[in-house]
């Protein structure tokens, strides 16, 4: 990783904060302050954020609901697997299961949100046989979107983030932060440690 | 009749002892076929973590077997079928290879260890970040070196 061009972890979290007031404003075409602050860097802030759309999507549980619905008034990490990936997801999903335990109550409300993006290949009872093998407590949910839906969701959380892996996988281990309004306002580089995802998720709940 | 049955021991004695250099080999190659596909558990953990990864997420196999899930969907599929990472072989192992445009790197058991420890690769070229550095001991590297050499 260049270290020219990538923030370092306090660099991006006292950036978080310098961006909390820009963050505040809802997600639309940027105006010239947000312009002129907006990231550009593969993690860290975004600024402006980003409103993530009203994809339907099914849950581990079997529930179909829409992806704001299951964001709304939590702060949530949410990460891209498909459990039929057995070379980054193991190691994404043990990252999830640590920060879990780690978490201790300490973020009311803070949740672990696992998407897959094989949606015609995740039930929801694969879901939940993969959430199960990392003794996922509860808090931590998998859903899947529909096939129309994976494309425009990957651009819409990955879009100006991490590099993409060479091939048709799509997917980072990056984790995407998302505030209690369901607004996209923090990724992580790829595979970060427990500590980097619990705060993130702190300093986003710090800010309301 | 003294020097037949000397000689005959003693072949007898040569018989049991390649007998037990080959049962030696196979538990060999069966542990490390286990390090492998993580019935036995490897200890690694990712550059920068301090947690250690659990077993699941360790195995040599998630990235480097030939085996893959094949997912529904096309992209996933295409993932899948595309491998992560190389196959790894004994003969893959001792030719000499470059790593994203590096000087080429052959290995051996010592070089498997190194670099499994370190991360860096013997031309001193590292390796993905999203593959876990290992606690590994010596019996396990050369357990591996001789599962990997069989397939």
């Amino acid at each position: 990783m260049n270290r020219a061009s990538h923030p370092t972890r306090r660099q991006a979290l006292l950036a978080l904060l310098a961006a909390a007031p820009a963050a505040a404003q809802a997600a639309g075409a940027p105006n010239a302050r947000d312009v002129a602050r907006s990231s550009h860097f593969p993690f860290g802030p975004l600024v402006p954020t980003r409103t993530l759309a009203r994809w339907p999507v099914t849950t581990h549980l079997g529930v179909a609901t829409e992806l704001p619905a299951l964001l709304r008034g939590r702060v949530t990490a949410l990460q891209l697997m498909f459990t039929g990936c057995s070379a980054t997801c193991p190691i994404q999903g043990a990252l999830f299961a640590q920060a879990q335990r780690d978490l201790k109550g300490a973020v009311v409300g803070a949740q672990f949100l696992s998407v897959s993006i094989d949606a015609l290949g995740d039930t929801p009872a694969a879901l939940a046989a993969w959430l199960k093998q990392f003794s996922a407590a509860p808090g931590w949910l998998a859903a899947v979107p529909r096939v129309q839906d994976v494309d425009a969701l990957v651009e819409r959380l990955g879009s100006g983030g991490e590099k993409k892996p060479q091939g048709p996988d799509p997917h980072t281990g990056q984790v995407y932060v998302i505030d209690r309004r369901g607004e996209l306002v923090f990724r992580t580089a790829s595979m970060p440690p427990p500590a980097q995802i619990l705060d993130a998720l702190r300093q986003v709940d710090a800010r309301g | 009749m003294g020097l037949a049955l000397a000689a005959a021991l003693a072949a007898g004695a040569y018989a049991v002892a390649v007998q037990q250099r080959s049962a030696d080999a196979a538990a060999q190659r069966e542990r490390g076929a286990a390090l492998f596909d993580g019935r036995a558990p490897l200890a690694g953990r990712l550059v920068g973590h301090e947690t250690a990864l659990p077993a699941l997420a360790t195995r040599c196999a998630n990235c480097h077997d030939e085996a893959s899930a094949t997912p529904a969907s096309e992209a996933a599929a295409s993932a899948a079928a595309k491998p992560f990472a190389t196959a790894l072989t004994g003969a893959q192992l001792a030719q000499a290879r470059p790593r994203r445009g590096g000087p080429p790197s052959a290995y051996d058991a010592a070089r498997l260890c190194a670099v499994l420890r370190s991360g860096t690769d013997p031309a001193h070229v590292m390796i993905s970040t999203t593959m876990p550095r290992y606690d590994v001991t010596d019996l396990q590297c050369r357990d591996l070196w001789a599962f990997l050499g069989a397939r």
